[in-house]
């Protein structure tokens, strides 16, 4: 090594890997740095985009956003479209990953048709369920009809809207934490089912929690920590299918975010709930990379 | 279990297909039928023509979609032009403020997006770059998920391939090109389709930075087509969804297995 | 102790016959150790003895009960896997109480953690078995927190504790590095004797096998080639194929025919009479390296490389237009070059007949010069 330092010209004006990395750290200071601060910055004045100079006001917006009722709903309205979404995909990703992990035939067929819908342009998709739950000659409706049982106007419904999108999250969603899942019960040595049996845990209940169980739970937790943070970040079924309606019964946070943002030209109270927002992801980002790490990515 | 298996796959394949497989139903039928919910007839080439014609001339969809490519095309090509030193610096080499750019890097893959959105779009406001290309494109040249990819990457290159090639007299750049690159090639085709598949799908950028629908990346564009007045003519508007979300799909099922690996790799 | 008597197992999968007709028959506590290279059917057998595969046709009988068919839970047998297969999230202490507490507690009396007099008993199994092991300080340790020794010999713990009829091995050593295994091999030997459990070891590594076993079964293509001790198998391998599978170098082959008096030819040396029924035949002469000395009146052979291993040398040479290794004592200087005379002991010379199998020749088979 000591030669090879040597044998390399010592006299540069400047160091090879700030000539190599001097791009990207540039960048990320103009573009993600620079913005993060200014958000953050923002937050604690009176700012508004086309307004005047902006005043310090110290903790005065996120007093207010506090107090707001419509913000507290938007909180809410998000906790429990994630509450909703992320048990239901993670156990739909799981119990898929199990039965394909036993299935010898169309086991690539199966894993492409569901991670389809994770693939699919999401945008495009709201628009096919939005068919789907067409209140007069949606198929959901005309099959409960022909059952005799009520119908809904499903996304104009206060009662139905919210679990409606966290359906529509969960076909989202399922495929991207089964893929994860099936990675893991293949890397399940058989040895230890192998071992299992001859201890006397034949059943697949017992046998599950004895060595599956164990060895996956690393991943569920990633899983868990991903789906979350996508749930959290909920925004194209909702400016697509009900733009925060009925009421303020779908309106999410990133929903609100982008209307006091970018409709209202509030900037500061958008940015304070930004760094709301910020805190919530940052927290499930740290996890991520911990437990991502753990997985043996890094 | 392994009675009820593939009966339970069938019916989740059933289920997680049956947003598109009705749109694709609906696009082959005359809107007559559509409103009359009498969509178990023979599909007719008539109306088939109609709403795909339709779809493709009430909108430019077209141009959404070359608008997608472009911009997502653009995006890739930044960031790996930006990334692959940043990440072979990082990890092989030593230079002053390595420990902060790294740390950058860890934070920047923990802010997402959204979070970026409102102070970038006061820039973009500022710098008079509303509705245009660049103000699509340049947000995201620098991506921190790629340089840490990079990074991991090179840091698992032995040094002795890198010591030898500069033995042999490369320069860092031909190193890079020649030597690394090539090697990277798995780990670069991982990032291309998470990039691919986010910016594609990207919702929330576009609609705040673009007004007219000369601009709109696909997903935008759906809006867009969605509340035109051909917004209620069903059949076309399911021939647009489903124009829309064909590129990535057809993607996906070309190459599906390298698809699932490269978003795996992204843990 | 208890007697395994294999009869007339056969598996296919898909097209290819894995196991061939296979019957053998273990004597109460007796160590016997599958032998063989990969794809043999070795570990294929082994997990039928155990239970997680089904032969096609053919019986088991452990002691007195008919095996086939009986979960593998149920067959009173243990495993002890390549892996060594312990639960990582369980303690050392865990691990080797778990057959017992599936056994005799109901699920859930276990997922309550309520043992009552029963897990007393179990704490104190587990106890005395970590004392013969010489393991009772891991005993609350988790397995990632082992080394590779120690994990076999909770491994081993876990399959003795139900003290069962049967011990089945599949290449316990072969995940442990050169040091720990030998080491490990003669651990595993002194406790198979301390608890005289009738034993089936697999393993592709014959020093192991020939070390470890009271008895080798040599499996080739999916059938038994040679089923016996192992100085026995080495000195009078049942085949050529087994000659050649067993022992550290080359074999030294010499393709010759019996002329029509009975008498073996070796170029133009004619060797001992041999059985009449050979007389006109094709056979197989073969000699390990070992198997020759200096003499002279022996064959003769051009040296073309010597190769010293301490205590003895290795002599590469050419003998009648053919490569031929042997084994000698250091001795005076030979060099490269010069032709010697080997003399093959005649006891280790070895002769198979043209279907490869072993034919008994006379023991005072000499060279003679015509």
């Amino acid at each position: 090594m000591s030669d090879l330092a040597l044998a390399a010209p010592l006299s540069r004006p400047l160091p090879k890997g700030i000539l190599l990395a001097g791009p990207a750290a540039l960048l990320m200071l103009l573009l993600q740095i620079g913005p993060l601060v200014l958000v953050v910055c923002a937050a604690f004045t009176d700012w508004q985009l086309g307004g005047e100079a902006p005043n310090f006001v110290g903790l005065d917006n996120f007093r207010a956003l506090i107090a707001d009722h419509d913000f507290q709903a938007s909180v809410l309205v998000t906790a429990r479209y994630t509450l909703m979404v992320v048990p239901g995909a993670l156990l739909l990703g799981l119990g898929l990953a199990m039965l394909l992990q036993g299935a010898r035939r169309g086991r690539t067929v199966y894993q492409t048709i569901f991670f389809l819908p994770y693939i699919a342009t999401l945008a495009a998709m709201s628009i096919a369920w939005q068919m789907l739950l067409h209140p007069s000659f949606g198929p959901v409706n005309q099959g409960l009809a022909a059952l005799g049982l009520p119908v809904a106007n499903w996304l104009r419904d206060e009662n139905t809207a919210l679990p409606v999108l966290a359906l529509i999250g969960i076909w989202h969603e399922t495929g991207f934490a089964m893929v994860f899942f099936l990675a893991a019960l293949t890397s399940v040595p058989t040895e230890l089912h192998d071992a299992a049996r001859i201890d006397g845990l034949g059943g697949g209940w017992d046998r599950f929690w004895l060595v599956t169980a164990p060895h996956i739970a690393p991943i569920a937790l990633f899983v868990l920590v991903v789906l979350t943070a996508h749930a959290v970040m909920v925004f194209d079924t909702v400016a697509l299918l009900t733009q925060g309606g009925p009421g303020n019964a779908t309106r999410v946070l990133l929903f609100v975010i982008y209307q006091e943002g970018f409709s209202f030209f509030r900037t500061n109270v958008a940015a304070t709930a930004t760094v709301f927002f910020l805190a919530i992801t940052l927290t499930l980002g740290m996890l991520q990379l911990r437990l991502g790490r753990r997985g043996g990515a890094a | 279990m392994s009675r009820w298996r593939h009966p339970l796959l069938i019916l989740a394949a059933a289920l997680m297909l049956l947003p598109i497989l009705w749109a694709a139903l609906v696009s082959t039928r005359p809107q007559d039928a559509i409103i009359g919910a009498r969509l178990l007839t023979m599909p007719s080439l008539d109306a088939i023509a109609a709403n795909y014609g339709r779809a493709v001339t009430a909108s430019p969809l077209f141009g959404f979609i070359g608008n997608g490519i472009a911009v997502c095309s653009l995006i890739l090509f930044f960031q790996v032009l930006i990334m692959v030193p940043a990440g072979y610096a990082l990890a092989k080499l030593r230079f002053p403020g390595r420990e902060t750019l790294w740390g950058g890097v860890l934070l920047g893959l923990m802010v997402p997006a959204p979070v970026l959105a409102m102070p970038l779009f006061v820039m973009v406001a500022m710098l008079g770059l509303m509705d245009s290309l660049p103000a699509l494109v340049l947000p995201w040249v620098v991506s921190s998920l790629g340089i840490f990819l990079m990074r991991q990457f090179f840091r698992r290159v032995p040094d002795e391939i890198i010591e030898a090639a500069r033995l042999d007299g490369l320069s860092e750049l031909e190193l890079l090109v020649r030597v690394l690159l090539p090697l990277a090639r798995p780990t670069l085709g991982a990032f291309a389709i998470i990039s691919l598949v986010a910016h594609w799908n990207e919702l929330y950028w576009p609609s705040i930075v673009v007004t007219s629908a000369e601009r709109a990346t696909p997903p935008f564009g759906v809006m867009l087509f969605q509340t035109q007045e051909a917004g209620t003519e069903y059949g076309a508007l399911m021939a647009g969804a489903l124009i829309i979300a064909l590129p990535l799909v057809a993607a996906f099922l070309l190459l599906q297995r390298r698809f699932i690996e490269g978003l795996v790799a992204m843990k | 102790m208890t007697q395994l008597s294999i009869g007339q197992l056969s598996k296919r999968f898909g097209a290819v016959d894995v196991l061939r007709d296979i019957s053998l028959d273990v004597r109460p506590g007796e160590f016997v150790s599958l032998l063989g290279p990969s794809g043999c059917g070795k570990s294929t057998l082994l997990r039928i003895l155990s239970g997680l595969e089904q032969a096609d046709t053919g019986s088991i009988r452990l002691g007195v009960r008919e095996l086939t068919g009986v979960a593998p839970s149920e067959r009173d047998i243990a495993m002890v896997f390549q892996n060594f297969a312990l639960y990582p999230q369980m303690t050392v202490r865990e691990n080797i109480a778990l057959p017992l507490r599936v056994r005799r507690l109901s699920r859930w009396r276990r997922m309550l953690r309520l043992g009552g007099a029963v897990a007393a008993d179990i704490d104190a199994e587990v106890a005395a078995m970590a004392r013969t092991l010489e393991i009772e300080p891991l005993l609350d340790r988790k397995p990632a927190a082992l080394s590779g020794g120690q994990r076999q010999r909770v491994a081993l713990g876990r399959a003795l504790i139900r003290q069962s009829s049967l011990l089945l091995m599949d290449e316990p050593l072969s995940s442990l590095d050169a040091r720990l295994r030998l080491q490990t091999r003669d651990e595993i030997s002194q406790i198979q004797r301390q608890f005289g459990i009738t034993t089936v070891f697999v393993t592709h590594d014959q020093a192991e096998a020939m070390a470890i076993s009271d008895r080798i079964a040599v499996m080739l293509g999916g059938r038994i080639a040679q089923f016996a001790a192992p100085e026995e198998i080495y000195r009078a391998p049942a085949s050529l194929a087994v000659a050649e599978f067993i022992g550290t170098t080359r074999l030294n082959r010499f393709e010759t025919r019996v002329d029509q008096g009975g008498f073996l030819r070796l170029g133009p040396h004619a060797l001992h009479r041999v059985a009449p029924e050979l007389a006109g035949q094709d056979v197989t002469l073969a000699w390990r390296p070992e198997a020759f000395r200096l003499s002279g009146d022996g064959l003769p052979v051009l040296v073309r490389r010597l190769e010293s291993h301490g205590a003895d040398s290795f002599l590469h040479g050419e003998c009648l237009g053919q490569p031929l290794v042997a084994r000698l004592e250091p001795g005076p200087g030979l060099t490269a070059g010069e032709t010697v005379r080997l003399e093959p002991r005649p006891e280790a010379t070895l002769l198979f007949d043209a279907a490869g199998q072993s034919r008994p020749h006379a023991p005072a088979m000499a060279l003679a010069h015509v």
